[in-house]
């Protein structure tokens, strides 16, 4: 890697972006999730104790008063949009990492501006006064100048905190010299290492970058693969792009020229759609994934919007859409365009190999996932919310106990450990496995006989009155082959109102079913069948 | 002349590889895995995808859990329809991922809990769910739906590239099926007059179906002690060697 030229880039950063453009005022807590974990806070939430990754009720509970918002990407990306056409004004090829993060090239606009640090405060200046005009001071912008994508990435946000624009000078010992300082966290924060791997080199006892980086190459790679290797390179102030990035061979771009103007968004979504996947499986086919994307959309007038987006982890075919979703959005609203559009083009500037960091980076989501959970979305406003379910693990000794069915728009569908982790048991008197594959909540109606004809009763000593001899379930009757029982479950004896006590019966019907019976206060009932 | 006749032989040899190969990649593509004891006895030993599966007789639950479990296994999502009740435990047991379970329940008609679904909120769900999963299980709720109305979402289906597994009584359902493994002669084993406890169904699986010239079959184990399915050993006699007399 020694040798390889690292670009170097400026970065502006709008911190808190989600939150700034949830209206948060200052001094009042807000905390935006998704997927039921917050994703950003204002800094009085901060204070009061929210973290990322928290879940909602947690957030809830560390401060009762904040406000929850959902995270609406959309909403992030068009109110960004004024940012970006203020500074893209004045820097050529911006690029869009995500709502409320720029990325550019800074050598041109630095020589253009007489130096870097001059650059930066224009660029602040640009920047706070296109917000200006909106309620949302109160946040400092910040802008890094450095050798790479992480140390500017992470210089932007240090000169947040510091309230002026932070230009680390070029070389790779400055860049090393300034990460060696900083908390091992902003890999996982800013280059989306996965937290396990940091936490790992916390409890190792290297909190900082530059003690991380201070180990040998080739133990780390030993020690943590290719993620391992990925970060200590970044921590070393080295090239940060993925292993194996390079520019696509020319001839990959897709795009749709149309024989009539298309007016709406919609439609042209639809088609952005099409080319995102025809690219896509285009790279795949070369194993391969697009890190950065140009869209290009022009109108008939011969209107053009061009923006170039970044996503370290790789752009899926979901992802592109979206971007191409919010560059169309944002053109249609802040230009009066006088044509429909006539050509819509995706062209991947710079392409790496799809290969294990890919998926570690991408937390181990699949395109069946994403369509699942889409899917869920759509189940739900047909079905209604209580009528799509997911299970969740409760434990417990009766069959219907060990899981229960909770309402899919209450469940994390793509973090489901913690819904599916089963409370440590020991539950005794559970039935051994096989379990049954229908269960009957509530139970339903069930009546058991001996020879004479009388009811089967269960004798305080959990004995049987008679052998069961024949069953009648749903209106048929059937004789007892074989059976099994009665298994006694006493619950919550030392609780008077809810305490339970109940046999239990496994009955082989001639026609081979078989049936899981239970038996309380002199009342038969079918819990559960062997389907 | 004999020189361009063999490179005509060869080109055509080529083509027709390149023509195997082509193929061999899409066969398999356009199917879906499954647990170990169906390889022997499905077509191709998979599912595949567009098709319809119907699962019957005593164990047919069972069965059809344990069809959903090879795709689920390997990352599918699997769409549970019209089988309230499910078992989540016993799914479990025969391998189904619990993580990509869904379950869409309809109401039951009384109280506060909706009206039950008609014709076209049955085809709705259905084509939500084909669209999202790669693997539908659709038991005895889904009956009423309309014979117009499953022919399109079965049209859905293959387009899609989905697999419905129908469970329920052969014939009752309005999905026409491709391949139907009956499960019968169901024995419980473990289970005995007021004593044990049930450890395991000894069925035999039956598969027929168009692509299947003569049904094959096999004894499984559906489910075995642990839950899970395996397939029995034939255990043959001991075999005593004819010796010659005399």
């Amino acid at each position: 890697m020694a040798g390889a030229h690292v670009p170097r880039l400026g970065v502006l950063w709008c911190p808190h972006w989600p939150v700034v453009v949830a209206g948060a005022v200052a001094g009042e807590p807000v905390a935006v999730v998704h997927a039921n974990r917050v994703i950003a806070h204002s800094l009085a939430a901060a204070e009061a104790g929210i973290t990322i990754g928290q879940r909602r009720r947690e957030a809830q509970a560390c401060c009762p008063s904040v406000r929850i918002e959902q995270h609406d990407p959309m909403r992030d990306a068009r109110v960004f949009e004024q940012v970006v056409r203020a500074v893209g004004v004045r820097v050529p090829r911006l690029e869009v990492t995500e709502p409320g993060l720029l990325t550019f090239v800074a050598r041109g606009p630095a020589r253009y501006f007489g130096g870097e640090a001059a650059m930066a405060e224009m660029l602040v200046q640009t920047a706070a006064d296109a917000l200006g005009g909106t309620s949302l001071s109160g946040t400092s912008l910040g802008v890094g100048v450095a050798d790479g994508r992480f140390a500017a990435v992470v210089a932007a946000r240090r000169s947040s905190r510091a309230g002026r624009p932070l230009v680390i000078e070029a070389g790779q010992p400055a860049t090393a010299e300034f990460l060696s300082r900083l908390s091992v966290r902003w890999l996982s924060v800013v280059a989306g290492v996965p937290a396990d791997v940091v936490h790992l080199l916390q409890r190792l006892g290297m909190q900082h970058l530059g003690a991380f980086a201070a180990l040998p190459e080739a133990d780390v790679l030993a020690r943590f693969g290719h993620v391992g290797a990925f970060a200590h390179r970044l921590a070393g102030g080295g090239d940060d792009r993925l292993p194996g990035t390079i520019d696509p061979p020319a001839g990959m771009q897709v795009q749709q020229v149309f024989d009539e103007p298309v007016h709406h968004s919609d439609a042209l979504v639809f088609v952005g759609r099409q080319l995102a996947e025809q690219l896509v499986g285009a790279l795949a086919a070369d194993g391969r994934v697009c890190t950065r994307l140009l869209v290009t959309a022009e109108t008939e007038h011969g209107e053009q919007s061009e923006r170039l987006w970044y996503r370290s982890s790789g752009l899926s075919a979901a992802a592109m859409v979206e971007r191409v979703r919010w560059q169309l959005d944002a053109w249609a609203q802040h230009e009066a365009l006088t044509a429909g559009v006539m050509m819509l083009r995706l062209d991947p500037i710079e392409v790496c190999g799809d290969d294990g960091v890919q998926l570690g980076l991408w937390g181990g989501r699949t395109q069946a996932d994403e369509w699942a959970v889409r899917a869920v979305a759509r189940l739900v406003a047909v079905a209604g919310e209580q009528q799509v379910l997911v299970p969740a693990a409760q434990g417990g000794r009766q069959p219907h106990d060990a899981y229960t069915w909770v309402p899919a728009v209450t469940a994390d569908l793509l973090e489901p450990a913690e819904r599916l982790a089963m409370p440590a048991g020991p539950w005794p008197g559970r039935l051994p496995s096989p379990s049954p594959a229908l269960v009957h909540d509530p139970a339903a109606p069930l009546s058991v006989v001996d020879a004479a004809g009388q009811v089967v009763r269960v004798t305080a000593r959990g004995g049987v009155s008679a052998p069961p001899v024949a069953v009648a379930v749903g209106g048929t009757v059937e004789r007892v082959q074989s059976w099994a029982g009665p298994w006694p479950v006493e619950e919550r004896w030392w609780d008077a109102t809810r305490t339970r006590r109940i046999a239990r019966f496994q009955l082989l019907t001639v026609s081979g079913r078989l049936l899981l019976a239970v038996v309380e206060r002199g009342t038969w009932a079918l819990a559960a069948e062997y389907a | 002349m004999a020189r361009g006749a063999l490179a005509d032989n060869l080109t055509a040899l080529a083509a027709l590889a390149e023509k195997g190969v082509v193929s061999g990649a899409v066969a398999r593509e356009r199917t879906l895995p499954v647990l170990a004891p169906f390889v022997d006895l499905l077509p191709h030993g998979a599912l595949q995808r567009g098709s319809v599966v119907g699962c019957h007789g005593v164990a047919g639950v069972s069965l059809a859990i344990a069809l959903a479990a090879g795709p689920s296994a390997e990352g599918a999502w699997v769409g549970v329809a019209g089988l309230p009740g499910l078992g989540v435990a016993a799914a479990v047991e025969l391998g189904v991922a619990a993580d990509r379970l869904v379950l869409v329940n309809e109401p039951t008609g009384s109280g506060a809990d909706g009206t039950r679904f008609d014709d076209a909120r049955w085809a709705e769900v259905l084509a939500a769910m084909i669209d999202g999963f790669d693997v539908l299980v659709l038991g005895p709720g889904t009956e009423r739906v309309r014979a117009g109305t499953a022919r399109r979402l079965m049209a859905r289906l293959q387009a899609r590239g989905a697999v419905a597994i129908v469970v329920g009584a052969p014939d009752a359902g309005p999905f026409g099926t491709d391949l139907t493994l009956q499960a019968d002669s169901s024995q419980w084993q473990g289970l005995g007059d007021g004593h044990g406890v049930a450890r395991g169904r000894r069925s035999v699986v039956q598969v027929a179906g168009r692509r299947v010239p003569r049904p094959r079959r096999a004894p499984l184990w559906l489910p075995g002690a642990d839950g899970c399915i395996a397939t029995i050993e034939q255990s043959h006699g001991t075999v005593v060697p004819l010796r010659p007399t005399g």
